[in-house]
């Protein structure tokens, strides 16, 4: 399945992905960093060290003052950024009657960019932001990884900066079966050592577990001077429950079964869901972590375009 | 009929109650709703809690107001199918006690009438048994006196077993008689009052206006009320047939025919139609007709017979309400073209003499398209016999006859033939003496006296017809009109007019013209007091010599073979049989082709008669003998019963007799109703609402719980 479509790379190709801070990266970019480089672009003088290397002594300055200077250039560096993407079950959710996503879908084509996908599951608009997001990178020179969050670290890809990796990536992208967990902290940490540098960390999740351990896993990130970005996916009538009459509810992942008649418990519930995204977002900025809330009530494109105007924003 | 003492609530169908099971359904759904719930795969089930206890209870309580909701609908509508009927407990009611009713239930072919499938015996029944039932419940005798149905119909007595009543109207069949409903009222009513007591008579009846009278004019006693059933009112638009007519009634082989039938259209709108003949399974013809609203016409078809013997046509129009008036059948025994002698000493080619005229007259075409054969003889052939076969015998221009010649004519007439005589000539004076002296007093109606001869531009002229003579109905006065200007130049002063003579036609001086006397053998003598040689008269160049020469030599006994026979009635058919064979296995075969024990055989001489009294079926019985089908006859249904225009409002108010009807007749839609509003008070419709309330509040309060 392709996640990405002619019009989504017209729609994509104004756009850019930049990073809140300067980066430390291996190769040369297009981002600011910390290390020095060989632009041409002078950025300061600098008294030399032993150690320095001799050949950035600057001989005019020293002619002129007798003092050894060492001459900086402002560096550019790329970025490496790795999207994980939750492969679990509760990915799978596409709404209560697909003739009402339908619905939402012919109501929003007005709307700028590419229309979305119809009947989209979570994990569709999950694997949507994340081409988009990867598409944006590679075309900035950047490279990309990929890892699918199914039972732990389920397939993985290391960074690239081609185009082929867009399409190994929709390659991994298998939807989810039955009962099937994410076990996101468990392939956050099998992802430690397969992401050696620092970067940048991209969630795709629902967050439907246990958030501490993941955000345990996520610290580690955090700490290493990678910059963390989480995208909480949920479904427009996730969020809030239309009227099923009676119903028994069976949870996707782990089987518990829940009756529900009319409007029992659908207050308490949205109370339930307001609470966590609230915790999640208040979390999130406490741990450093760049937090956004997408459904799929509105086209990945104007969450993805909301998101980076609010991020330029920020920095 | 299942009663409830206590409540006086009867239930007019409680099979219905079966039905009662179904209230298991709600039960069922209600412990099922859990287990037939919807199962949905939801990813956020952590963030569901448990209801709070207020909110379990409230819906657990509006469950079980739906569970009852849902059982008080279905428990109405049982209820409504098993028609409850409140009794209504008003002295009167309980005073009637045990009271006699007696059906006068009309069984009349009318009554075969349909509509929707539907036949007014068929109301008749559902009204009957829905009486029955009401009175079951009371306890009354009850009686069921049919008139016009079949024969085998068991007239019964007054009984209280309903199920033996039941059974008699089951077997309630129409019949085909028009019988007159005022001998069976007399019946009726002298049956309750031998009875005693109080007692009910009820007509069920189309109340045809063609059958019943302007009233049934009989007091009945305080004690017997009378009330009056109408069947449902069904608009009139019958068509029939009737009345088919062969011309001439005994058409030869080859011959030109005319067969016609009289339809009918008996509705307010006019009416287009195909009107088919048949014979046998072949259709020889078709008309597309446009009948005007209340309208009777002749249609006529054109035929040629192709072979002697007899031949079964049936007239066919498309089928409606009532059937049995759309199919009338006419049998025809087609013979030989009916050859008549002419006797005469003149030359018929002649132009101008009498032969000339009468062969032209009788045999205009000299072919087949002619009525009959002329066949000349010359006054001594009489000598040697005449044939017996012979349709008529006409004398004209002959000098004088024979002894030996007169022997045969008298034996001619004694074996049923039959004689015209012209006898302006002088001649016909030594004829007349001739033929007296051989058979005096049989021959002719008068006697010659003088013959008269008018000189100049005087002539002789016709005077009237005498209009009871049946040989002349088909001259209309238009016609009549134009015959006295005839001029005759001779004719015969007349005395001694026979008493059996009739005389046809007068001269303007009151001599006889013409006459006719029937003999006792079945002969018959027409004497023309003038002859068609122009040099005696004008009579054979005129066009109505040639239309009263066929009128007068038309055998008035072939007349009879197409008079109606209808149901009830005595059918005859007699048939001549080969004298070479004996007859044997002589039968009388019914409609259905059965044979008819019933039947009576005479034989007289080579004639065959068959007699069979109140013949019950319509259609065609046929006699036969052997292999041989000897005739045939056709039995209609009264026209009557197809008028089937039902008295006036006004005219059934007056049927009754007076002072016993009043307030008693019901004239409503559903005939059984009447009898049941009259004590009963029907309480299905209340369920029916009680059912829709308890299905209304259901729905609001699902949309309610819902919102």
């Amino acid at each position: 399945m392709s996640y990405l479509r002619i019009q989504d790379y017209h729609s994509l190709r104004r756009m850019r992905f930049t990073p809140r801070n300067r980066i430390h990266g291996q190769y040369l970019g297009l981002h600011d960093s910390p290390q020095q480089g060989q632009n041409v672009e002078f950025r300061e003088y600098r008294e030399y060290n032993p150690g320095d290397d001799a050949g950035g002594i600057d001989w005019k300055v020293y002619g002129r003052s007798n003092r050894l200077v060492v001459k900086h250039f402002e560096h550019q560096t790329n970025l490496d950024a790795t999207l994980i993407v939750d492969g679990s079950s509760s990915m799978a959710f596409r709404g209560w009657r697909p003739q009402r996503i339908k619905k939402t879908a012919a109501s929003s084509s007005r709307s700028p960019g590419p229309p979305p996908l119809p009947e989209a599951s979570k994990f569709d608009l999950a694997c949507q932001l994340a081409c988009a997001i990867a598409f944006l990178l590679v075309q900035q020179k950047d490279r990309v990884g990929f890892a699918l969050a199914r039972e732990g670290l389920n397939h993985s890809l290391p960074c690239r900066g081609d185009h082929k990796q867009l399409h190994r990536m929709e390659h991994l992208m298998e939807p989810p079966g039955q009962q099937e967990a994410a076990a996101l902290a468990s392939c956050l940490r099998s992802l430690r050592k397969r992401a050696p540098h620092r970067g940048t960390l991209i969630v795709f999740s629902d967050f439907m577990e246990d958030e501490e351990e993941v955000f345990q896993q996520l610290r580690w990130f955090r700490a290493r001077g990678d910059d963390v970005l989480l995208f909480q996916v949920l479904h427009a009538e996730e969020r809030r429950i239309p009227d099923l009459g009676g119903v028994l509810l069976v949870d996707s992942e782990t089987g518990q079964t829940c009756p529900m008649q009319g409007a029992d418990r659908r207050a308490s519930y949205e109370a339930n869901l307001n609470a966590y995204l609230s915790f999640l977002r208040k979390r999130s900025r406490e741990e450093g972590f760049s937090y956004s809330l997408v459904d799929t009530g509105e086209p990945y494109f104007l969450a993805l375009k909301n998101y980076l105007h609010e991020r330029s924003r920020i920095r | 009929m299942m009663k409830f003492p206590l409540a006086s609530i009867s239930l007019a169908a409680p099979v219905m109650l079966a039905g009662l099971a179904l209230l298991m359904l709600p039960v069922i759904a209600h412990l099922l709703q859990a287990k037939l719930r919807k199962v949905m795969v939801f990813p956020s089930l952590r963030f569901m809690s448990e209801a709070p206890q207020g909110q379990r209870k409230l819906k657990r309580f509006r469950e079980y107001l739906l569970l009852f909701l849902r059982a008080l609908c279905l428990l109405a509508l049982i209820f409504a199918f098993a028609q409850p009927e409140w009794w209504k407990s008003d002295a009167a009611a309980q005073a009637d006690g045990e009271a006699s009713t007696l059906f006068l239930v009309d069984l009349t072919p009318s009554m075969r009438q349909q509509q929707h499938g539907r036949s007014q015996l068929d109301e008749a029944k559902s009204a009957l048994r829905r009486m029955l039932r009401d009175l079951e419940a009371q306890g009354d005798l009850a009686m069921i006196l049919p008139f016009g149905g079949a024969e085998e119909l068991k007239q019964g007595s007054f009984t209280n077993q309903y199920a033996q009543l039941r059974r008699q109207v089951d077997e309630l069949e129409c019949g085909w008689a028009r019988v007159a409903p005022e001998s069976s009222f007399r019946n009726a009513v002298a049956r309750l009052r031998k009875q005693g007591g109080p007692g009910r008579l009820v007509l069920i009846s189309d109340f045809q206006a063609s059958n019943w009278p302007a009233s049934l004019g009989q007091e009945l006693p305080a004690q017997i009320e009378c009330q009056r059933i109408d069947l449902s009112r069904i608009p009139v638009s019958n068509l029939s047939l009737q009345q088919g007519q062969i011309s001439p009634a005994l058409p030869a082989v080859g011959s030109p025919c005319r067969i016609s039938v009289e339809l009918v259209n008996e509705g307010n709108t006019a009416r287009q139609l195909n009107l088919e003949l048949f014979e046998g399974e072949t259709r020889l013809g078709q008309q597309r007709l446009q009948l005007p609203p209340r309208s009777i016409s002749r249609q006529q078809m054109e035929l040629s017979l192709e072979r002697e013997g007899l031949h079964h046509f049936h007239f066919r129009i498309p089928e409606d309400g009532l059937e049995f008036d759309n199919e009338y059948h006419v049998l025809v025994d087609a013979g030989r073209l009916p050859e008549i002698a002419l006797v005469t000493d003149e030359d018929p080619q002649r132009p101008g003499s009498s032969a000339y005229y009468v062969t032209r007259a009788m045999s205009p075409s000299s072919g087949q398209n002619d009525r009959y054969r002329v066949r000349r003889y010359r006054g001594r052939d009489l000598e040697q016999g005449i044939p017996a076969e012979l349709h008529s015998l006409v004398i004209s221009g002959v000098a004088q006859l024979s002894p030996a010649a007169c022997e045969s004519l008298a034996q001619y007439l004694e074996q049923g033939g039959q004689l015209m005589l012209f006898c302006a000539e002088a001649a016909f004076r030594e004829t007349a003496l001739a033929l007296e002296a051989s058979r005096p007093g049989l021959f002719l109606p008068w006697q010659p006296r003088q013959l008269q001869q008018v000189e100049l531009d005087e002539a002789f002229y016709f005077g009237s017809l005498k209009r009871d003579s049946t040989s002349l109905d088909a001259f209309t006065p238009e016609v009549e009109s134009s015959f006295p200007s005839i001029p005759m130049l001779r004719r015969w002063s007349t005395t001694g007019l026979h008493a059996e003579a009739r005389n046809l036609m007068s001269y303007t001086d009151g001599v006889s013209a013409l006459s006719s006397r029937s003999l006792a053998s079945g002969g018959r003598v027409i004497l023309f007091n003038a002859t068609p040689d122009a040099a005696y008269s004008d009579l054979g160049r005129s066009g109505f010599f040639v239309a009263l020469l066929h009128a007068l030599l038309e055998r008035p006994s072939s007349q009879s073979a197409l008079q109606e026979l209808h149901p009830g009635q005595t059918l005859e058919v007699t048939a001549t049989l080969d004298s070479s064979q004996p007859p044997r296995d002589v039968r009388v075969l019914d409609p259905s082709g059965k044979p008819m024990f019933r039947a009576e055989f005479l034989l007289q001489g080579a004639q065959l008669r068959a007699r069979v009294p109140e013949v019950q079926l319509p259609g065609v019985y046929e006699l036969w003998a052997g292999d041989n089908r000897l005739a045939a006859a056709a039995v209609h249904v009264d026209p009557r019963e197809s008028r089937l225009a039902s008295l006036s409002d006004e005219q059934r108010q007056a049927l009754l007799p007076s002072g016993s009807m009043e307030g008693q007749a019901y004239a409503t839609q559903d005939a059984a109703e009447a009898m049941l509003e009259a004590r009963q008070l029907p309480l299905w419709g209340w369920f029916v609402l009680l059912g829709i309330l308890g299905f209304s509040i259901e729905s609001f309060w699902l949309g309610w719980g819902r919102r």
